[in-house]
Formats: structure tokens, sequence, C-alpha cells
């Protein structure tokens, strides 16, 4: 089964994502959740960070593959840069999703609960930007 | 060629098909063979894969709708029946 990165500069929304996508599962999904920089207070303000991002990659590790649901801007570079740190045979599963995080993670937390393919899981995800809310 | 097996169950959950009933309409569908499809006969929308919750939240199903399940495959009639059942428990 694969496993789920969550990436967002805020922590709450990180943490919140999380919650939603968990409850979405039937069968257990290894989700990290990863947002903000730690302020050294503490706490943590608006930001990603790479090492967070990778450290939460090893922490939920499925050799299935890993599907990575970010928001925008530098959390794609963290990302990128994450997956960079890692072993070769460990970036070849790793996938950064087109979805956007939070209807991304709703999808693909389902899917991968019913055992999809990092592919398939990721193919459901990204459908999701073709999805009208409202019919007008 | 078998004709699907087809029911319509109206939705009376206050919030219609909402997020949590439409994973365990997902969930239900995919523990059958059966293709299984649903249709909003209030909106008059096409028909549904009830295996993708994607597909589900396409139905935009409001308390009062009236939606036709469909089913066609070995296990059909056990498989609407599953469906009826999350349509008709409240949750």
């Amino acid at each position: 089964m694969i496993s789920l990165i969550l990436v967002s500069h805020c922590r709450d929304i990180a943490q919140g994502v999380l919650q939603l996508a968990v409850e979405m599962t039937q069968t257990p999904v290894s989700i990290g959740a990863v947002g903000g920089i730690p302020d050294g207070e503490g706490g943590y303000r608006i930001g990603t960070d790479a090492l967070s991002i990778r450290d939460a990659i090893e922490a939920n590790w499925n050799s299935d593959g890993v599907l990575l649901l970010v928001d925008l801007g530098s959390a794609v570079l963290s990302a990128e840069t994450a997956i960079e740190f890692l072993p070769e045979e460990m970036q070849s599963v790793c996938l950064i999703s087109n979805a956007p995080l939070v209807e991304g993670a709703v999808i693909a937390a389902l899917e991968a609960s019913l055992q999809h393919s990092l592919q398939d899981v990721n193919r459901a995800a990204e459908a999701v930007r073709c999805l009208d809310k409202v019919t007008r | 060629m078998t004709a699907p097996l087809t029911t319509t169950v109206t939705v009376i959950h206050p919030q219609g098909i909402h997020l949590r009933v439409g994973k365990n309409l997902a969930f239900v569908a995919n523990r059958f063979d059966a293709t299984t499809t649903a249709r909003n006969l209030t909106l008059s929308s096409p028909p549904i894969n009830l295996k993708s919750i994607l597909e589900i939240m396409k139905l935009q199903a409001r308390t009062g709708h009236v939606i036709l399940l469909s089913a066609k495959g070995s296990d059909a009639e056990q498989a609407i029946a599953a469906l009826r059942d999350v349509l008709e428990c409240p949750s």
C-alpha cells in the first residue's frame, strides 16, 4: 500500500488536511504531514523545509510508492529537493502530484486505502482538477 | 446480455451525499465485482461510477434528490442491496 506525504507552507493546514485524509481511509494508510518551519521558540512560521519533508518520507516509507501532495511554490521546490536527498532506489517510487492539496489528499487517501497503485492513486487525485463544485 | 439491476433511492441525509457518505458508498462499491453506477434523476445528470469518490461528488446529491442505482455483474444483487443500505442508513 502506498504512503502519502502532505506538504503545506502552514503547519496547521498540513495537520488539518491530515485529519481530513485519515477520515477518508478504511484501512490504515501511512500519511505524513509537513508544514511550516520551526521558529526556534517552540512554534512554527510559514514556509517549507526540504529536510523535514525527507524525514517524513523516510518515516512513512513504503516501497509500493510515496505520493506527495503539496500546496504551491516553494512547497514544490522543497519536495523536489527532499526527494533528491533520498537514495536513488527510493527516488524512483516518489511522485509529486499535480493535484490540489486538500481535494487531492481526500481522494488519494481513499484510493490508497483501496490498495491501488501509485500511478492509479495519483491519476484519481489529479482528476479532481476537472471537478465542478457547483452547477452553473 | 443481462440487463442491469436498478433501484431508486431518495436521499435522506440532511446534508445530502456528503463526503463521509460518499466514502462509504465508494468502499462498498469496491467490495463487489459488479459495475455499479448512479444517476441523480432530480438533476437529470449522467451516470457516474460508484467505485470513485470523485465521481460520487459529481452527483451533487442533496436531501430529497432521487438517485437511480444500477448494478451489473455476477454479484449485482448483493451490490445494489449494500449500496441501498448505505444511502438509507443515516450517518
